[in-house]
């Protein structure tokens, strides 16, 4: 034992990585809320059919004689249409759960195709180096320097002019082209974080320990680099998820991603543009829902940054020795 | 030691063993490179059970020495014979195979224990890669033991440790093959001073115990001197003299052996004023000197020719070959030092009058 190194001097109790990480992760009021909403948005949206039978309205119900006057326009929040109906007269309410699906749908899947092929590539870039890392890299500056919303849209239009879809049918408009659409666009970002922390990983001493223990160049790639990278990557996925769910809207807000027979915030707001200044609750619901949402997953983002770093101090009452 | 044939009991030799490093400028575009030389032409042998201990300042080339022997990186030319075997070009199972024979305890501990696994994980990670039969459990518990880490250290991590006690992990962990030879990269200059003497104790007492074979490496000749049987003084990738560590400590015969032992402060009876301070820096490895690597900071070579700006002509020329030297001792020199030398005064002229 080093005596006279740890002699009169009572460490903290240690505690378990995940323990010191849900302190520090729960610590911010703020990111608790984000939690809060964000679990009972994923229960709404899950139970969408559910509220829908329990409200008697479905998504895509006409109750025109109930909900437009006589000039055709749509009537505001009520006591059973909670945020009013839309211009067809269909109950915003039941529409804005049921986008819902659609946001996190897009945003979750999206991101998850996003982050195995950017963790794949970066890891294997940062790790293998030389050519394959220049290879890869460069083609990742280019997928970044592409113009991505004029590309999406390019892709959009020309996969959406059929029912068919394009490149023989992989393609059909909807929800996979705008997952898909996303996720190409998207993974150069986590490529390049991963790829980064990766290349300073390789050269530390326990890379070089699991070498000379004798461990193949694959398995200290799973299993010595990736767990140091779940850092970053759980960060970065929280802020990407974001950035897709407002991408989903984007699109679908030009009329290139879901199409209108399935409820989502951007067709919502792209429909709400045009009836905004009689109609006011069409566009602010279901955008309070996106910037609540896209707020939420920005601060969980933040919250997981804040306790995975372990120069971040522990807010906990610290022990010390007395 | 070129010209004595290896014994038997040799487990380790190298033959002119040589590492250069290109440098590059510019990713794809630019074919000019510079050659780092790292390790220039190294011949040594070690004997099964003995410490050798390798001193050199950074860029000596020490490390690099090290690490193709634990064949982390690819020697430029020459060969690595490991009991007597040629093991520089050996891949595959065959290197995995050495890989269980020879270990490396590095000189970070914090660096070298991958901070999302625990003690335990980790000393028991050669046992899970090499597929070790039989209770891997039991055995970390032994070498947690061995080491001195009571068993509730096995489920904590790294950053619980303090330095010392990460070294034993590291220790453990390099134990845990059961080697024949391990390789200690400054196992203790991370350390503070009351810990390193527990540390060089314990792998003092685990070298007997199991006749284990040491190779150190360190630039403090002081920690060298303590666990060594022989040393290697190492000086922009050559070694400059080798012999048993108690008579290379009396009476070094290279200058820079000579400066390197004036500088350690553990030197019985040294006073300040006695300490050779050589001038300027250890020069790029990407343009050693000629002739001599040290000739532009030697005070010998100025005493030669009596002149504080300029080497003789044969240090400036010609690289001095590792000769042999009286009771088995190794010097490449041309006007080794002698017991009237009087360096201090010569260092101090050089420094003073700089040229």
């Amino acid at each position: 034992m080093d005596q006279v190194a740890t002699l009169g001097v009572t460490r903290p109790r240690a505690r378990s990585p995940r323990a010191s990480f849900w302190a520090k992760f729960t610590a911010q009021p703020a990111t608790v809320i984000a939690l809060v909403f964000l679990a009972v948005l994923i229960l709404a949206a899950i139970a969408a059919p559910l509220i829908a039978s329990l409200v008697g309205h479905g998504p895509n119900d006409l109750y025109r004689t109930q909900m437009l006057d006589g000039f055709g326009l749509p009537r505001g929040p009520n006591g059973s249409f909670w945020f009013g109906a839309d211009s067809a007269g269909r109950d915003v309410f039941i529409r804005v759960i049921y986008g819902a699906r659609v946001s996190l749908v897009v945003g979750v899947v999206a991101t998850g195709i996003a982050v195995v092929i950017g963790v794949t590539l970066g890891l294997i870039a940062g790790y293998r180096g030389g050519i394959v890392d220049t290879l890869l890299s460069r083609f990742a500056d280019v997928m970044l320097a592409m113009p991505l919303l004029l590309f999406a849209i390019g892709i959009s239009t020309a996969c959406s002019t059929t029912s068919a879809g394009c490149l023989r049918g992989t393609l059909t408009p909807g929800l996979n082209l705008v997952i898909v659409i996303i996720a190409v666009f998207t993974w150069p970002a986590m490529f390049r974080i991963v790829r980064a922390t990766t290349l300073s990983l390789r050269e530390t001493d326990f890379v070089e320990a699991s070498r000379a223990i004798g461990q193949t160049e694959f398995s200290i790639m799973r299993s010595e680099v990736l767990p140091n990278l779940i850092s970053p990557i759980v960060v970065y996925s929280a802020l990407l998820v974001p950035q897709s769910i407002l991408f989903e809207a984007y699109l679908t807000f030009l009329g290139l991603g879901i199409p209108d027979s399935t409820p989502s915030w951007g067709g919502m707001l792209d429909q709400a543009s045009q009836l905004f200044s009689v109609a006011w609750w069409l566009m602010v619901f279901p955008g309070l829902f996106l910037l609540a949402t896209v707020l939420a997953f920005n601060l969980i983002g933040d919250g997981l940054r804040d306790a995975l770093d372990p120069k971040t101090p522990r807010r906990t009452t610290r022990k010390r020795a007395a | 030691m070129s010209q004595t044939p290896p014994t038997t009991d040799e487990i380790l030799r190298l033959d002119h063993l040589t590492k250069h490093f290109p440098v590059g400028r510019g990713l794809l575009f630019s074919r000019q490179r510079d050659i780092v030389h790292a390790v220039e032409d190294v011949t040594l042998g070690v004997t099964k059970g003995t410490t050798l201990g390798i001193v050199g300042e950074s860029g000596s080339g020490k490390t690099t020495t090290a690490r193709m022997i634990t064949r982390l990186i690819e020697p430029t030319s020459g060969t690595i014979a490991f009991d007597g075997l040629d093991i520089s070009n050996i891949d595959g199972a065959r290197l995995r195979a050495l890989r269980r024979r020879i270990q490396i305890v590095f000189q970070d501990p914090s660096g070298s224990l991958n901070p999302r696994r625990t003690a335990g994980q980790i000393v028991a990670q050669p046992l899970r890669v090499h597929d070790i039969p039989g209770d891997h459990s039991q055995r970390v518990a032994e070498l947690m033991a061995r080491v001195g880490l009571s068993p509730e250290h096995i489920t904590r991590y790294p950053h619980e440790f303090s330095g010392g006690q990460r070294q034993r992990i590291g220790i453990a962990r390099a134990l845990a093959l059961d080697p024949e030879l391990i390789i200690l990269d400054e196992p203790v200059s991370a350390l503070d001073v009351s810990v390193q003497a527990h540390i060089l104790n314990l792998l003092d007492d685990l070298q007997r115990e199991r006749h284990l074979t040491y190779v150190v490496i360190s630039h403090d000749l002081g920690v060298i001197r303590h666990i060594s049987d022989q040393i290697a003084v190492m000086y922009l990738g050559r070694i400059v003299e080798m012999g048993a560590a108690s008579g290379l400590v009396d009476h070094p015969m290279h200058p820079y052996s000579a400066a390197l032992v004036s500088a350690t402060p553990s030197h019985p009876g040294r006073r300040q004023s006695q300490r050779i301070v050589l001038g300027g820096e250890i020069p790029s490895p990407i343009t050693p000197p000629s002739g001599c690597a040290f000739h532009p900071r030697c005070p010998k070579a100025r005493l030669i020719s009596g002149d504080h700006h300029a080497a003789p002509e044969t240090c400036r020329l010609h690289t001095p070959p590792l000769t042999p030297a009286s009771d088995g001792r190794m010097v490449a020199c041309w006007y080794p030092v002698e017991a009237d030398d009087n360096l201090i005064d010569a260092a101090h002229a050089m420094t003073a009058n700089p040229g």
